[in-house]
Order: C-alpha cells, then sequence, then structure tokens
C-alpha cells in the first residue's frame, strides 16, 4: 500500500542452542530424544527461536526472541478469522506481545501492545505476508536442521496448513 | 339460640365481621425495604438475576473460616482440578527470566513489559501460581477467535490489589498453558 514495504525475516536467536549444527534434541531435563520426537511443546514454546524483524506498511514491529513456529502461527489465524471478523488478537506463546489486525473493507491496520503507531496494508499484502512467514519459519527450520523434515508434527501442521489454504 | 341461628350465625355472620375487621383471608406481607421503605420486589428480582449470573458482591458475606464448606452430606465439596500444573523447575525458569536483572531485563534495550516490578518477589510468583491453579481465568488462544493452529490456552490472573507484578504497571499475569496441562511461563499482564 502506497509503495510502503511490508516484509519479514528471521535470523537464529544467538541466545538459542538449539540452531547450532551440534545442537541435539533433548527434554527440558536434558534427556536425549530423536529429532522425529520434538513436538508442540518444542517448537512452540522451547526451541527454535528467532529475532523477528517484522516491517507492515513501513512501520517495524519487530521483536527478539520467539520461537519460529509460534510466531508464524500465531498469524496464521489472522487471513482466515479477519474473512469474518473485523479483528484479531495474536498473542505469543512466551511472552507479553500481542500483535493486533484490524479490518475494514479492504485494508488492514496492525498494531502492537509495545510498538508505537500502526501499519495500515491491503487485504492482499496480508495474505501474503503470513504466507511468507510461514514458508520462511519452515525454511529456516529445515535450512539449519534438515533431519526436522521428517518430524511428525511439522509434516501434519504442513498438512492442516495447507487444507486451511495457507502455505 | 334455636339451630338455625347459630348456622345462620357462623355461615354469614360471622365470615362478614371477619371481612369488616380486615381478617379474612390469607394475611400479606407487603415487602418492603429497611433504609427506605420501599417495595423491595424489583430489588429481589435483580438480586435472582445477579444469582443466576453468579455476579452478586459478597463482601458483606461471613468471613471464610478457610475450611471448605460442608455441601450437607457431612463432606467437604471435591477440590476444583487446577487449571494447569507446574513444578519448582518451571518457576526457576520463569523467574529468571523474567525477574528484574533477568534475561528481559538484560536486553539492550530492555524487554520492560516482560520484566517482574522489583516489589514482586520469587515467593510472590509462587503464590500467584498456586493461587492462579484454583482462581485463575481460563482464555483462549485469541481473543476474538479460537486459535486455529496451536493448543493450549491462556489462564489470567489478578487478584485486583494494585499491587503490581511488572515494570510498566501491570496488575496480573498471563500464564500460557500447553495442550498437556502444564504451564510454560508466566508474564506480568495487564487485561
Amino acid at each position: 500500500m502506497d509503495g510502503r514495504r511490508t516484509d519479514v525475516r528471521y535470523t537464529p536467536s544467538p541466545d538459542d542452542p538449539s540452531w547450532s549444527g551440534d545442537w541435539a534434541p533433548a527434554t527440558p531435563k536434558g534427556v536425549p530424544i530423536g529429532w522425529d520426537q520434538l513436538g508442540e511443546d518444542d517448537f512452540l514454546y522451547e526451541r527454535f527461536r528467532v529475532d523477528v524483524s517484522l516491517e507492515v506498511g513501513g512501520l517495524f514491529f519487530s521483536r527478539r526472541y520467539l520461537p519460529v513456529v509460534d510466531f508464524a502461527l500465531a498469524w496464521a489465524s489472522a487471513p482466515i478469522v479477519l474473512k469474518e471478523k473485523p479483528r484479531i488478537d495474536m498473542h505469543s506463546s512466551v511472552e507479553a506481545i500481542t500483535y493486533k489486525a484490524a479490518r475494514e473493507g479492504a485494508t488492514v491496520t496492525v498494531t502492537t501492545n509495545d510498538h508505537e503507531g500502526e501499519g495500515r496494508i491491503a487485504w492482499t499484502e496480508l495474505e501474503d505476508l503470513v504466507d511468507t512467514m510461514i514458508e520462511r519459519a519452515f525454511t529456516i527450520l529445515y535450512g539449519h536442521h534438515p533431519e526436522l523434515r521428517t518430524n511428525p508434527y511439522l509434516l501434519d501442521l504442513r498438512e492442516r496448513l495447507a487444507e486451511l489454504g495457507l502455505r | 339460640m334455636t339451630a338455625v341461628n347459630r348456622i345462620l350465625l357462623r355461615a354469614v355472620l360471622i365470615p362478614v365481621l371477619f371481612s369488616l375487621l380486615g381478617l379474612h383471608g390469607r394475611k400479606r406481607k407487603k415487602p418492603r425495604t429497611r433504609s427506605e421503605g420501599r417495595s423491595n420486589e424489583g430489588d429481589s428480582r435483580k438480586a435472582d438475576e445477579q444469582l443466576n449470573r453468579g455476579a452478586v458482591d459478597d463482601s458483606d458475606a461471613p468471613a471464610d473460616s478457610g475450611k471448605p464448606k460442608d455441601e450437607g452430606n457431612g463432606q467437604p465439596p471435591p477440590k476444583k482440578k487446577p487449571k494447569f500444573e507446574f513444578d519448582e523447575d518451571m518457576v526457576d525458569a520463569t523467574w529468571e527470566k523474567h525477574r528484574p536483572g533477568g534475561y528481559y531485563d538484560s536486553q539492550k534495550p530492555p524487554v520492560k513489559n516482560n520484566v517482574y516490578h522489583k516489589d514482586f518477589t520469587k515467593d510472590d510468583l509462587r503464590a500467584a501460581l498456586l493461587d492462579a491453579q484454583q482462581n485463575g481465568v481460563d482464555r483462549p488462544r485469541g481473543v476474538n477467535s479460537d486459535d486455529i493452529m496451536r493448543s493450549g490456552k491462556y489462564v489470567y490472573w489478578n487478584p485486583y490489589t494494585d499491587k503490581p507484578t511488572g515494570v510498566n504497571g501491570q496488575t496480573g499475569l498471563l500464564i500460557p498453558v500447553a495442550g498437556d496441562g502444564n504451564m510454560k511461563t508466566a508474564y506480568p499482564f495487564e487485561s
């Protein structure tokens, strides 16, 4: 909208060891497990945290140290829910950041509880943005850990996203 | 007095006398309020509606002894199922992330809306979590929708005492709870 940028980028959080090439999956108590045993809890709360660079209509709503899958899934509801309802609040699973999106006609306004200003984008830009959020989440996971390509939780997640018309 | 007169007295005159003296029929008591002398029928109706909604302010109710109330069968009511589970490791991990000087506070710049207030101690956190297990309020993933991709829920806790939990003046906590019922963290939150 008006040529202002809308984009999302993920960078592995330097404080999260799960991005390291020699990292091996384990329970929070340190018991080793297989790559295929990593489940929803690991992806939503514990592992694979990224620094999110999020620009919406020229405004930055960036945030550090968010689990990449949790961030992408919080946003995944937006284009579906906003088809029927005027607004949606999307909470992080791990900290006090809430992204809020409101739709009026073909325009979507994005704000948060911790950033100044509001980003305004077209409805189609929101759909593209959410697709990008999801696609890049899988890309960064598989890029750092190809073993995750056969993870049952992620496989099932991709299937469910596809059924909803999301990438 | 003849038999006929006695019958007439019982059947006609006594009811007429009762009627004239206002003693006839069921005695009616007009409900009234104590303070204003007006009918309290409307008040009663409102109270019933509030009771049905569970919205009665019981601040004037007798003090709770702290013991489970007898349900009438001599047995205390069954304890409510906790809204989530936690252990000391989770309290430790949560405290280290959100305490003053902890992970979020040491970011550059600090992520202040994630930081506990300096007067909110680790013991306060533990007590809050124990209380929230019973008295917290379940929140779905999305305020205006069901989150369609993530399981679990949030539990919102706020005792409304004005004692801050967070440095930004929050007085409650938001507690993410995973699909298996385990809490994952608890951060300052104002609803």
